[in-house]
């Protein structure tokens, strides 16, 4: 068909170019949940300290922290992606894209495994299984936080409590 | 769903519908005249009912061919979207002249216009108040003395034009073949009082019909006519039936 | 009692009077009529889509309160709403018009509501692409479907993108790109001429 006349071939450099779109858009679309859940943790930690929970507070917190570096992570592996994905100089690039992409999906895991709605709630249950849940978390997070994102965390706490002093928190989180 | 006042009539041509006034020419024509137009006019006639038989779908479906048509028989005084007619409606027609027979198009452009809505019952003001919409400002005003005149004059047609009075000074208008029995004369009076919606309870009260006659009345208007829409989400237990005579609604324009 | 009026909605939008009728929201046994409301509903269902940029109508949609659709299927002034069968008969008559689809096929309580035809989205489309000079430059869905920049294609269901994409590809205008991991699109100007 005539149509057909003007349209370029499909190479492989083009495949490439669409497969590093692809994982662009997967770390874009893993940062907006994972901001979205930050903001429930807020809400959470608020909510414990309100009700006196002050270590479970606290736990929320840490949990936020991690996740912030992970997210920090994952904006420099955008920023390298991206940077591939504008400059493409593909006999060079060719290796580094494989390279990125195997970063990239690592980091990406370790967000997955973390990150899910239902785990975030957990910590507000009074469950036997909750509790030890919350146990664990605390017991990773106490390993993989570093000094300077621990005194991160309790400086966030000492702020949340003179909030929390000057005006209570409204929110009512639901459990189903 | 058939919209006024757009692809409907236009505005009739008054220079030529004054030249071919026979109103005008009948007070000067002598008797042997007349007689001769007559002859003439009914062989016109007949090739003119002759022709909307055969082009009925063009004339309903195609604005402009529509327009033309009905130019032809406003002229003669004929109600181009009727059946075939009956008898005597030409005296009437000479009588009446042009600007009867372009109102009664007009009323039956109206009638046909809301019949998908009101299963061919209207309620008189709202006829007159389309109709005048219709004519715009120049077509000058229509009363309602106008329109009913102009419902008679329709009558022998045939397409069971017909004025109803509902009581308490309302009246309708049919346009279907349809004959109103007298308990739907009924549920029209008393829906018109009641801004449309009637419900058997209602009926009941008001005229100490049995419940099965009152069903009766309202699902033949419902079901077998068309002339009421129902409301199954009626009364404070929302699962209540009523209803809604479009003919007895105001209807704003829109 | 109330006379018919139109009403103008907490989002701004201006319903028809014919929406503060009681019987507009019963399907009506009565053929005629119930074409005529049919015709009423389908003109409002998309003229309401439109200004609110929904996408997607559900006959669960008359179940629940809160949702997207409730100041067109309900009117709590009357006190009355939309039935489901009654939404599932209004949907159908779209679908057969080609004014929706059922989305996901194969069912019929859940449609995309074409208040642009596919081929005027195919044309929005394309339009895009050369306004923000992305012609000639791949591009994945999730790019067009959730721009940095809102655009009039943010929020574009992806069979309604897929559906656009295949009419621009049948005039040359646009190619799809196929891996493992996902599909892309690229963009080209009218050829010929």
């Amino acid at each position: 068909m005539g149509a057909n006349q003007s349209i370029p071939k499909i190479t492989s450099q083009d495949r490439a170019i669409l497969d590093l779109k692809l994982q662009r858009d997967k770390v874009k679309q893993y940062q907006k949940q994972i901001q979205f859940i930050l903001n429930r943790e807020h809400e959470i930690a608020k909510e414990h300290l309100a009700a006196g929970r002050k270590d479970r507070a606290l736990i929320a917190l840490r949990r936020r922290k991690y996740q912030e570096g992970l997210l920090a992570k994952t904006d420099g592996q955008l920023e390298n992606l991206e940077q591939l994905v504008s400059t493409i100089e593909f006999s060079l690039v060719e290796v580094s894209v494989l390279h990125g992409l195997k970063q990239g999906n690592d980091v990406l895991k370790a967000i997955h495994a973390e990150m899910n709605l239902e785990s975030v709630e957990k910590l507000l249950e009074e469950t036997a299984e909750a509790r030890e849940y919350q146990r664990e978390v605390g017991d990773m997070l106490a390993n993989n936080l570093s000094l300077d994102e621990e005194d991160a965390v309790q400086t966030e706490l000492a702020q949340l409590q003179q909030e929390a002093v000057r005006s209570p928190p409204h929110l009512h989180i639901c459990l189903s | 769903m058939h919209r006024l006042g757009g692809v409907g009539l236009a505005a009739f041509d008054r220079q030529q519908q004054s030249q071919r006034s026979f109103a005008a020419l009948s007070t000067q024509l002598s008797r042997a005249q007349v007689d001769t137009l007559h002859a003439q006019l009914d062989t016109f006639r007949t090739a003119l009912t002759s022709f909307a038989t055969h082009h009925r779908a063009d004339i309903r479906g195609d604005p402009h061919f529509r327009h033309l048509f009905q130019q032809m028989c406003a002229a003669i005084g004929v109600d181009p979207l009727a059946g075939p007619r009956r008898g005597g409606w030409w005296e009437e027609a000479l009588g009446l002249g042009d600007w009867q027979s372009e109102l009664g198009v007009q009323i039956v452009d109206v009638c046909v216009s809301t019949r998908e809505r009101n299963g061919g019952l209207i309620e008189m003001r709202e006829l007159v108040r389309l109709v005048g919409r219709l004519r715009g400002v120049e077509g000058g005003a229509v009363t309602e003395d106008d329109v009913v005149r102009s419902i008679r004059a329709l009558k022998p047609l045939g397409a069971g034009y017909e004025v109803v009075d509902c009581g308490d000074g309302r009246k309708m208008v049919r346009s279907v073949v349809k004959e109103l029995d007298a308990d739907q004369m009924v549920v029209l009076a008393i829906a018109a009082k009641q801004d449309g919606r009637v419900d058997e309870d209602l009926l009941v009260r008001e005229r100490g019909w049995t419940v099965d006659r009152a069903r009766a009345v309202l699902e033949n208007m419902l079901l077998r006519d068309g002339t009421c829409w129902l409301d199954d989400q009626d009364g404070p237990d929302g699962m209540g039936r009523a209803y809604w005579v479009p003919a007895a609604m105001e209807w704003p324009d829109e | 009692m109330p006379s018919l009026s139109t009403y103008t909605t907490p989002s701004g939008f201006l319903l028809p009077s014919i929406h503060s009728a009681a019987p507009f929201f019963t399907q009506q046994p009565f053929e005629t009529a119930q074409s005529s409301a049919t015709d009423l509903w389908t003109r409002l269902i998309l003229t309401y889509a439109r200004h609110r940029r929904l996408f997607v109508l559900r006959v669960e949609d008359t179940e629940k309160t809160g949702g997207d659709w409730d100041e067109v299927l309900r009117n709590e002034r009357i006190n009355r709403r939309m039935k489901a069968g009654h939404l599932e008969f209004v949907l159908g008559s779209m679908v057969t018009k080609g004014l929706a689809a059922y989305e996901p096929p194969d069912q019929t309580r859940s449609v995309l509501l074409y208040w642009r035809l596919p081929e005027e989205w195919a044309e929005v489309l394309h339009e895009w692409a050369t306004n923000t000079g992305q012609l000639n430059t791949i591009l994945t869905f999730y790019e067009i479907t959730d721009p940095p920049i809102a655009s009039e294609l943010s929020g574009l269901p992806l069979p309604l993108l897929r559906n656009a994409i295949a009419i621009l590809a049948k005039s040359g205008r646009a190619q799809t790109i196929s891996i493992a991991d996902g599909d892309g699109v690229r963009f080209f100007a009218r050829t010929g001429r």
